[in-house]
C-alpha cells in the first residue's frame, strides 16, 4: 500500500567558491608548460642537478654496501689465516674493500723489505726480519689516503647540490615574480586572476630547487658519516697489521 | 707465493681506479626522474588543487512540522516596515451662524384693476444624469487591510517555501546568507515537477549539481546513493530533465551555485 506523503526535500546549498578561473590548468605540469623560457631553463638545470645527485647517491650507497660486505669477509679471512700469502690470494676477489688496498700496500712493502735482506739471516731456520717498521706504517698511511680519496670521490657534489639548488630555484622564482609584476604593470589590473598564475608559476622553481636539495643534504650527511666509519675501520686495520708485522718480523 | 707488484706506488696506482657502476646508477636515476615527471603529468589535477570549502551551506527541508501560515509566502517577521497610513483629519466645518430674522413685510394694498395672471403649467421634470447621483464623499486614499500584499523586497527568516499558500507544508530552514530565496523556491519547484517521487522503495538520494550563471545545470552527479540504482537514476533524471533554470539572480555574487539536493522517497 502506498501512502502519498508529501515529498520530502532536504536541500543543501553551497555557494561555490568560484576562485578557479577558467582556462588555466591548475596542475603543476600545466604551470610549467605556461612558464617563460628563463624559468624553463632554471627547471631544466635543477632537473639535471637532481638527476646527477641521485646518480651519485645510488652509486655511493651501492659501492659502500659492497665495500662493507667485502671488508667484513676480508677481515674474517685475515684473522683466520696464518700466512699473508693466503690473504693476498683472497684479495683479488674482495677488490672493493678499502682494507684490501691497505693490506696490499703493506704486504708489498713487507715483501720488498724481506727480499732485500734474504742473506741477513745466516741460518735457514732463522726468522726473516724487516729493517723498518715505520716504512710499513708509511705505506699503510699512503694506501689509507688513496682509499679515503676513493671513498669520498663525488660525495662533495651532493654538498654542492644541497647549497646551490635552492638558490637556483630562488632565482627562477624571483625572475618569474618580476615577469608577473611587469604583467600587472602592463594590464594595469591587480586582479588576483592576473597576478596569481604568474606567481604560482614562479614558485614552482623554488619547489623544484628544494626537491633537488633536500635529498642531497640528507645523503651527503649520511655518506660522509659512512666514510668516517670506514676511516676508523682502516686505522684499526693499520694498527692490527703493524702489530702482526712487529710480532712476526722483528 | 703470489707475485705482488714490486712497488707500493704501483699497488696504490692500481687501487685508484674507481669501481664501475656509476653509469648504471645514472640510468637508474634518469629513469626514476622520468617516471616521476610522467606521474606528475598524468596525475589528476585534483591532487594539487585544494578543494574549496563551500562558503555557505543552506539546509532547507520541506515537509516536516506543521503547515505554515497561509500568507502567500510573506511572513510578518520577514516583512519590512512600510509606511503606516496617517489618519486623515476631517475638514473643519464652519461654525453655525444664525441668520437674522426676516423683516416684517410692509403692508400693501391690492390693485383692484389688475388682471389675474394665467397660471403657468409646471415644467416637465427630467431625470438627472446617472453621474449626478449623490455619493458618499471619500476622504482620500486610505489603505485598508485586504487580500492584497505589497512586495516590500524584504526577505527574512520566514520566506516561506509554502508553495501555493495554504497548501504549503511546513518548512524548517537554516539560511546563512543566500540572497534570493525566490530562486531556490523556483528551482525546487521545477525539479520537483520533473521528479517522480513515488517509487516502490524507500530511500534517500543526494544529487549534486551546479547551476551556471546563465542557469544551465551542469555536473549532475550522485553525491550519496540510496543503495538502489533505480532511485538514484530517477532522482538524477529529475535534475537532468530540468536542464535549465533562470539565470542566477543578480545579487548572488558567485559564478556558479552548487546545490546538494536530497530526494527522499517515501512509500
Amino acid at each position: 500500500m502506498r501512502t502519498l506523503g508529501g515529498p520530502l526535500f532536504a536541500l543543501l546549498l553551497q555557494a561555490d567558491g568560484g576562485a578557479v578561473p577558467e582556462g588555466t590548468s591548475t596542475s603543476i605540469v600545466g604551470l610549467i608548460a605556461d612558464s617563460s623560457p628563463i624559468s624553463k631553463t632554471v627547471l631544466l638545470l635543477l632537473a639535471l642537478f637532481s638527476i646527477v645527485s641521485w646518480s651519485v647517491i645510488f652509486y655511493k650507497l651501492w659501492t659502500f654496501q659492497r665495500a662493507r660486505r667485502q671488508s667484513a669477509s676480508f677481515l674474517d679471512v685475515f684473522r683466520r689465516s696464518n700466512k699473508f700469502s693466503e690473504v693476498q690470494a683472497v684479495c683479488r676477489s674482495l677488490n672493493e674493500s678499502p682494507l684490501v688496498g691497505m693490506f696490499q700496500a703493506g704486504y708489498t712493502e713487507l715483501t720488498a723489505q724481506l727480499r732485500q735482506t734474504p742473506e741477513a739471516g745466516p741460518a735457514g731456520g732463522a726468522r726473516p726480519t724487516i729493517r723498518s717498521l715505520t716504512a710499513v706504517d708509511r705505506a699503510l698511511m699512503r694506501a689509507s689516503a688513496v682509499e679515503l680519496n676513493k671513498l669520498e670521490h663525488r660525495v662533495p657534489f651532493l654538498a654542492t647540490t644541497a647549497s646551490i639548488a635552492p638558490f637556483i630555484g630562488l632565482f627562477g622564482t624571483v625572475w618569474g615574480i618580476m615577469v608577473a609584476f611587469q604583467g600587472i604593470g602592463q594590464t594595469g589590473s591587480t586582479n588576483l586572476g592576473v597576478v596569481a598564475p604568474g606567481i604560482a608559476d614562479a614558485l614552482v622553481a623554488t619547489a623544484v630547487g628544494l626537491f633537488a636539495a633536500i635529498p642531497a643534504v640528507y645523503f651527503y650527511n649520511q655518506l660522509t658519516n659512512t666514510v668516517k666509519l670506514f676511516a676508523s675501520d682502516m686505522d684499526d686495520f693499520a694498527m692490527e697489521f703493524l702489530n702482526i708485522v712487529e710480532r712476526n718480523f722483528t | 707465493m703470489a707475485a705482488p707488484a714490486a712497488d707500493v706506488t704501483d699497488v696504490l696506482r692500481d687501487r685508484q681506479h674507481e669501481a664501475g657502476g656509476l653509469r648504471q646508477m645514472a640510468v637508474v636515476s634518469i629513469a626514476l626522474h622520468a617516471v616521476m615527471i610522467v606521474g606528475l603529468t598524468f596525475a589528476p589535477g585534483a591532487w594539487f588543487a585544494a578543494q574549496p570549502e563551500p562558503r555557505t551551506v543552506m539546509t532547507i527541508s520541506l515537509g516536516e512540522g506543521a503547515p505554515g501560515p497561509a500568507n502567500g509566502g510573506i511572513s510578518t517577521i520577514g516583512a519590512r516596515a512600510i509606511q503606516t497610513p496617517q489618519p486623515i483629519e476631517a475638514p473643519k466645518r464652519p461654525d453655525p451662524v444664525r441668520p437674522p430674522a426676516a423683516r416684517t413685510p410692509e403692508m400693501t394694498v391690492p390693485i383692484p384693476q389688475a388682471k389675474p395672471q394665467p397660471a403657468r403649467p409646471a415644467p416637465p421634470v427630467k431625470d438627472a444624469p446617472e453621474d449626478a447621483r449623490g455619493r458618499t464623499p471619500t476622504r482620500g486614499a486610505q489603505p485598508q487591510f485586504g487580500s492584497a500584499v505589497a512586495e516590500t523586497g524584504a526577505r527574512g527568516q520566514g520566506f516561506g517555501l509554502s508553495t501555493g499558500g495554504g497548501a504549503g507544508s511546513g518548512s524548517r530552514l537554516d539560511v546563512a546568507d543566500f540572497c534570493c530565496p525566490d530562486y531556490v523556491l523556483l528551482m525546487v519547484e521545477r525539479i520537483r515537477s520533473n521528479w517522480n517521487s513515488r517509487a516502490e522503495a524507500t530511500g534517500q538520494t543526494m544529487i549534486k549539481f551546479t547551476i551556471q550563471r546563465d542557469g544551465q545545470i551542469t555536473d549532475v552527479s550522485v553525491l550519496k546513493s540510496s543503495g538502489l540504482a533505480a532511485l538514484d537514476i530517477n532522482a538524477q533524471r529529475a535534475v537532468l530533465v530540468t536542464r535549465t533554470l533562470p539565470p542566477l539572480p543578480e545579487p548572488f555574487p558567485n559564478r556558479t551555485l552548487t546545490v546538494d539536493l536530497s530526494f527522499e522517497y517515501l512509500r
